[in-house]
């Protein structure tokens, strides 16, 4: 993170809106523990964000296709990169977001998106009223109307993860059906966190002797 | 969890380790042996036993890809590793700097790390008094006293006491370590010696601990702890504390116990061993391959986890107990939790 005046706002990346609007502890083990998901699934999404492309625009060869397109926001103190950015012939401009899995409506990436099409707002100096999420798993691109309430939220989970941001403590774990499916659980340990009857029973015990122990070798 | 790959050890004198495209290339002296290349994807670490050369093509290739390579003495000494960036973490790192300052946070840490080891070495006996002969009421009691051991160790009111009953255990354990070795495996334990070892066992027990040191120091790493700033080991120039504390709950569990078992089943037997100019005893490179050998399986083995309550490979542990250090660090766990057998 780069030193931010004292009037500016600290710059929320966009992903960790994202994170946070899927857990808010993910945000804060990838904001403030440099923890980076790992698992074999986001192997294979990074790949798959290199190899496949998106068909919707090939077809199209008056649609310009900007890729990796840096963004940022100054009032809001967003910043980030966006995968596909699309500026059609008749200007309009469209933020397209690639996920390796499926799309839920409503989910974390609408937050992500939204941000992406009001940074483009100011640096492209346009309105930008629609976004679309690229889906992997069914290779279909869904677009969703960037409206007030999506604006809202999109403030809203910024300002939240300022406050991990300035709290320096990590937002406590979800330890529900989420954790299955996150990248981060190996470090998390959500369950090892939830489980403090079991933790401080095994605490208790440290001094006294265990049972003779069944080596099976 | 974090999928257990491979280490690559590399041994063999003069060998020279090549980046050939998404794979090392290993290029023996004189061009002998088969040509051997392996797939980088797979590799999580590669440790260099003695006088071997790596690339720059593949070092600065390793430290992209954030893969560890260990340099080691043919004994099994640690000399150093080279990683990726360190891993960000600052707030872990301070975290574990102020507990390290503070007695009140660092004691109870400390003593924790004693008793699984206490804990640990006291199952190894028990498990030599089951399988013992005429040495079993002696067995017995050693693990008797190591439980005395074990409460004392919770006592402890400073970390001089600590260390005094550490050692004292230790002492008891090594005792019983020497029982445990069969008659007829043609080795027999002096006690502990290092730096060098003069004996066989004793080298083969260094060359494991070095194993383990740097499969825990690397899992500190990699979880963003900072492997020289310890509790029960202090801070000294060069002395990678952290590692170390971590180390003991794994010395008798895993190494100690890698080691009977190799001697007694005489997978490795005294003509594993060579005697150096002025005393030092080390490993022949046939022995090495044959631990190194037992050891990469032994990796693979998995046991429960008491505090995860499910199977765990020996190889992952050194990183389970590592994040739940950081979590400890991080006052998200009430105390540290050794890993106990
Ligand atoms: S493992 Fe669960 S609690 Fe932890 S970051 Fe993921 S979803 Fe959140």
């Amino acid at each position: 993170m780069t030193a931010v005046g004292a009037e500016d706002p600290w710059p929320v990346p966009l992903s960790a809106l994202e994170h946070y609007a899927y857990c808010p502890r993910q945000a804060g083990l990838i904001l403030l523990e440099d923890a980076y998901a790992d698992d074999a699934a986001t192997v294979r999404g990074t790949l798959a964000h290199h190899r496949i492309h998106d068909p919707g625009h090939d077809k199209r060869p008056q649609v310009r296709t900007l890729r990796a397109l840096p963004v940022w926001h100054d009032e809001l103190g967003l910043t980030g990169v966006c995968d596909v950015v699309e500026v059609h012939p008749d200007g309009t401009v469209l933020p397209v977001e690639h996920k390796s899995g499926s799309y839920t409506p409503g989910g974390p990436a609408d937050v992500q998106v939204a941000a992406q099409a009001m940074c483009l707002e100011q640096r492209m100096d346009t309105a930008v009223p629609t976004a679309a999420i690229y889906a992997m798993a069914d290779r279909r691109r869904h677009t969703l109307a960037v409206d007030a309430s999506l604006r809202e939220r999109v403030c809203a989970t910024a300002e939240a993860v300022r406050a991990v941001m300035a709290r320096e403590e990590l937002p406590a774990p979800a330890a529900d059906q989420r954790c299955r499916r996150c990248s981060m659980n190996t470090g998390c340990m959500p369950k090892v966190l939830a489980g403090t009857r079991r933790y401080n029973r095994l605490l208790a015990e440290l001094y006294t002797p265990s049972h003779e122990t069944d080596w099976d070798d | 969890m974090t999928e257990l790959l491979n280490t690559l050890y590399v041994q063999t004198p003069g060998a020279s380790l090549h980046l050939d495209g998404d794979a090392v290339r290993i290029a023996l002296p004189d061009g002998g042996g088969p040509r051997r290349t392996l797939p980088l994807l797979r590799l999580e670490s590669i440790v260099l036993l003695g006088n071997i050369s790596v690339s720059a093509p593949l070092l600065s290739r390793c430290a992209d890809d954030g893969r560890a390579v260990v340099w080691m003495s043919r004994g099994g000494r640690f000399r150093c590793r080279l990683d990726g960036p360190t891993r960000g973490n600052v707030l872990l790192r301070h975290a574990q700097h102020l507990a390290h300052a503070d007695p009140v946070v660092r004691l109870p840490i400390a003593r924790a790390c004693v008793a699984g080891k206490i804990q640990n070495c006291r199952q190894v006996v028990l498990k030599g008094a089951r399988d013992a002969g005429d040495t079993k009421d002696a067995l017995r009691g050693i693990a008797a006293d190591l439980e005395d051991s074990l409460a004392a160790a919770g006592a402890a009111e400073d970390l001089d006491v600590l260390m005094g009953v550490e050692g004292a255990a230790a002492r008891s354990y090594f005792e019983a370590l020497a029982m445990m070795i069969r008659k007829d495996s043609g080795l027999s334990f002096p006690g502990r010696i290092k730096r060098p070892p003069t004996d066989g066992v004793n080298a083969l027990l260094s060359f494991l601990y070095g194993l383990v040191r740097s499969s825990v120091h690397g899992a500190c790493e990699q979880v963003g702890l900072d492997p020289y700033v310890g509790f029960l080991h202090g801070i000294r120039p060069g002395k990678p504390a952290l590692a170390l504390d971590l180390m003991e709950e794994f010395r008798p569990a895993i190494a100690d116990r890698l080691a009977l078992t190799l001697i007694n089943r005489r997978q490795v037997s005294a003509d594993d061993f060579e005697q150096l100019e002025g005393g030092a005893v080390q490993l022949t490179e046939d022995g090495r391959k044959t631990v190194l050998t037992a050891w990469q399986q032994h990796r693979q083995k998995e046991r429960p986890h008491p505090v995860l309550g499910r199977r765990v490979a020996h190889g992952l542990v050194p990183f389970v107990q590592s994040r739940l250090m950081a979590r400890t660090l991080r006052e998200e766990l009430p105390g540290y939790l050794p890993w106990t057998v």
